[in-house]
């Protein structure tokens, strides 16, 4: 075991009471791995969570998706919007269910925190849609779940996390690189990706939650790395809720490069960012206030 | 194990054998769909592309039929064409508006409806969009006789994404292949509408390459330089043309490589036949948009008609010079001739016979003058617009000049002429009484010139293939600058001693213009106070 893992596994020893993936989630999962598997017998395991379900409806209905016409079942969602999307929300759902609530952290404002990361879901969204990837919503749920590992540090490691968070406040730093100093190097991507596997993310995913601050580190998902990566700092710049400090990273050159953004197109980008986040508020009514 | 644990595996066994299963059943069917998906791109048209397309769907559901619609004007979507499904279908059994359709295509989102409309429960209506990374084209809308919830697999939509993408990039092939077309039929309409235009020119016009290759060569240009050889370009003009015109090309070119073009090169281009026209030939470089030589332009002219032109313009040029000079000419003898009239009819007694007879003198003086002026006007006028036919026969030479000198002896008693001629000349070809006019001016002039008593010499001699004759006097004598301007219309020597001498200043140029239409010269030696002599030269065989 390297280094790296022993302190990280010094950390999440000590964690207790860790939800699990819902039931219905990992079913799904499962079930998309056979290609013959049809929209029916997946709607029919998603609609057995009749709380799932009709959040699930909720979302899919909402302007973030701007079906025109009105989606009334799970099964009507996945035809029309795709396995993904559906399971995506679904996925959103979960995680707000889990972790949505409490948080009383001072400097950490968990509501900014949500909206930082539906915002930079949505803004992962575009990006992969202008690079007309065809995972959209693989797209959206990285840059949602980019930062989850905050949410473990602040709820499951807190004594730590006032403390990384007041060092941020005081000097005026990212919190990752307080993370660095205060918790022996480990920080919250770390801790996010030790999350994804325990609840058998896509490999991606998890990838992303590790990797996006330094695309370079990046393998088999580059470009999705660098889709969160740029996000997550359009985010910020444009000051949708609060990724926890109030530093703006530098950006990845390569990664940059490899969106091939032009720079005439960033204002348009930027408006279509701004558009979508709003768009995406039905998302933060999930939210557990 | 207990039974629940039992049970369990006994479950997830079951899973893992249906997942495999129908994982190798997707396997199989992706290697046929590999397959058609290599048909799509080896389409060239819409209708081909599309079609290819719902064989797939085919393969897997069960179709009623599809509409394709193209993204038009303001990104709004219309139907191209279609099969067994209408736009009344889709909305009023799928409850699908254009606006859904625009979502798919803006959300580049495949969906699958249900149909609402009872008769067709089972059914649904799939709509696929098309798109690549720079375009969108459109989406295809089938209606499937499977329910939306058991159409649309996983494996069912990935394969429709996979064909999807395929499509498109058919699609947008195939839109380059038109452009291409395009480009290429507006490219040979343009070059043909050229060609026109270069035909349609009275000049020729050859373009070479720079290995000396024939681009282009108009319709003139075969005429002009009687090219027969069809099917030049391409060729070198060495091979094709015939070899004086190559010899003429050979020059122009290498004076164009070395000056950058020519202007006017004059050649007279003998056609077949015999028949020699005039051209005149100009050149340019031809570049490119780098400024590189790419080959030169050759345009030719016929000058023919330039040339008349020229012509026409240098006698227009003299008649006007002519008439104002001649008009001054004119008006002083009248002017005399008006005055001393007047004086005659009101001032001068009637009976005064002395003075009116000095001054009907001098009227008829001014008037024979004014006649001569008029008679050698119309003489040069004649000469010069080429209107006097030389009436040519063999004449001795020797009886012309026999003849002048008596009769100015008659005219003039005060003067010794003296001739001086061999008893033998060849006979030349001339006109008889313009040789009479050339050797009387002359005579006269001498006689003229000279003050009395003074001896006057005429002379034919043969010399160096030509008949001399000349009069020589001991007269005033010419200087220097005034030797060549005396053969110039209307001029007159300004000296004290020949101030009244009468004169109409045309009739040396006469003379002159009579000699050089003999094929003779006329030459003068002269000094002042010492004498004159003009010689007529006129050679013997050419007339």
């Amino acid at each position: 075991m390297a280094t790296d893992e022993k302190k990280l596994k010094k950390i999440v020893d000590n964690i207790v009471g860790l939800p699990t993936l819902p039931t219905v989630l990992t079913n799904v999962t499962k079930m998309m791995q056979n290609p013959r598997v049809s929209a029916a017998q997946v709607g029919k395991v998603i609609q057995s969570d009749v709380a799932l379900t009709s959040k699930i409806l909720k979302l899919v209905n909402s302007a973030f998706y701007g079906f025109p016409n009105r989606i009334s079942t799970v099964t009507h969602a996945i035809v029309i919007l795709g396995f993904n999307a559906v399971r995506s929300t679904a996925m959103s759902v979960s995680v707000f269910d889990s972790f949505g609530g409490g948080g009383e952290t001072e400097g950490f404002d968990r509501m900014a925190f949500w909206k930082h990361s539906i915002g930079c879901g949505a803004a992962s969204r575009i990006l992969a849609k202008r690079l007309n990837i065809k995972e959209l919503e693989e797209a959206f749920i990285a840059g949602l779940l980019h930062d989850i590992g905050l949410i473990i540090l602040d709820q499951f490691v807190h004594e730590e996390f006032v403390k990384v968070m007041k060092q941020v406040k005081e000097k005026d730093i990212l919190i990752r690189d307080a993370e660095k100093e205060l918790l022996d190097g480990v920080t919250h991507n770390d801790l996010g990706a030790w999350l994804g596997r325990k609840w058998n993310m896509a490999p991606a995913l998890i990838e992303v939650i590790e990797a996006y601050p330094n695309p370079s580190s990046a393998s088999d998902n580059y470009l999705l790395v660098s889709i969160v990566h740029a996000a997550d700092i359009l985010t910020r710049a444009l000051d949708i809720g609060s990724g926890g400090d109030n530093r703006i990273p530098k950006i990845n050159k390569s990664a940059w490069e490899k969106l091939g953004i032009d720079m005439a197109d960033l204002p348009s980008i930027l408006q279509e960012i701004v558009d979508s986040a709003k768009k995406a508020e039905a998302f933060f009514t999930m939210v557990n206030k | 194990m207990n039974s629940d644990e039992e049970k369990n595996l006994q479950q997830e066994l079951d899973f893992l054998k249906s997942t495999n299963q129908d994982l190798r059943r997707s396997i199989d069917e992706l290697t046929i769909l590999q397959e058609m998906l290599k048909g799509i791109s080896g389409e060239h048209t819409l209708e081909g592309i599309i079609k290819r397309f719902t064989d797939i769907i085919k393969k897997k559901l069960l179709v009623k039929g599809y509409i394709f619609f193209e993204i038009g004007e303001s990104a709004k979507v219309k139907p191209l064409y279609s099969e067994n499904l209408t736009e009344w279908d889709i909305t009023e059994k799928y409850g699908i508006s254009k606006s859904i359709l625009e979502w798919v295509i803006n959300e580049k989102q495949i969906s699958n409806v249900p149909s609402i409309a009872e008769e067709d429960e089972g059914s649904s209506l799939l709509m696929i969009p098309f798109y690549t990374s720079v375009k969108n084209f459109g989406l295809i809308s089938v209606a499937i006789e499977t329910r939306a919830d058991d159409a649309l697999t996983v494996d069912v939509s990935e394969t429709l994404k996979l064909s999807a993408s395929q499509v498109a990039i058919a699609l947008e092939n195939l839109k380059l292949y038109h452009d291409i077309e395009e480009d290429t039929k507006n490219l040979s309409e343009l070059k043909n509408f050229m060609s026109n235009i270069l035909d349609s020119l009275v000049n020729g016009v050859i373009t070479f390459d720079n290995e000396k290759r024939i681009t282009h060569i108009n319709r003139n240009a075969y005429i002009m330089f009687g090219i027969t050889e069809v099917d030049i370009i391409g060729k070198k003009y060495e091979e094709c043309f015939p070899e004086h015109l190559s010899s003429i090309i050979d020059f122009i070119l290498k004076e164009t490589n070395e000056k950058g073009f020519v202007l006017d090169y004059q050649v007279n281009y003998e056609l077949v036949g015999g028949v020699t026209i005039p051209l005149g030939i100009s050149t340019s470089i031809l570049r490119d948009e780098n400024y590189e030589t790419i080959g030169i332009t050759v345009v030719s002219r016929d000058m023919t008609a330039s040339r008349e032109l020229d012509r026409l313009r240098t006698l227009d040029k003299m008649k006007s010079d002519f008439v104002s000079t001649v008009s001054h000419e004119l008006r002083s003898p009248l002017t005399t001739i008006k005055a001393y009239l007047d004086t005659l009819m009101h001032r001068v007694d009637e009976n005064d016979k002395e003075t009116r007879a000095m001054f009907l003198e001098t009227i008829e003086k001014e008037a024979n003058r004014l006649y001569n002026l008029i008679e050698d006007m119309l003489d040069l006028s004649r000469i010069e617009s080429g209107k006097i036919q030389l009436e040519l026969e063999y004449i001795d030479i020797t009886d012309i000049v026999k003849e002048v000198v008596k009769l100015c002896k008659m005219q003039t008693e005060k003067h010794a002429i003296h001739e001086e001629m061999p008893e033998t000349l060849p006979k030349i070809m001339a006109d008889r009484d313009r040789l009479t006019q050339v050797f009387i001016n002359l005579l006269n002039n001498a006689i003229k010139y000279s003050p009395q008593g003074k001896n006057i010499w005429v002379k034919v001699e043969e010399k160096e293939g030509s008949l001399r004759v000349s009069f020589k006097d001991e007269g005033f004598g010419l200087k220097e600058e005034d030797k060549y301007k005396v053969f110039e219309k209307f001029y007159r020597v300004d000296s004290q001693q020949t101030s009244d001498i009468g004169g109409t200043g045309l009739g040396l140029p006469v003379v002159k213009k009579l000699v050089e239409m003999h094929h003779g010269k006329i030459e003068v030696e002269s000094e002042p106070e010492k004498g004159s002599n003009f010689i007529v030269i006129l050679p013997i065989k050419e007339s």
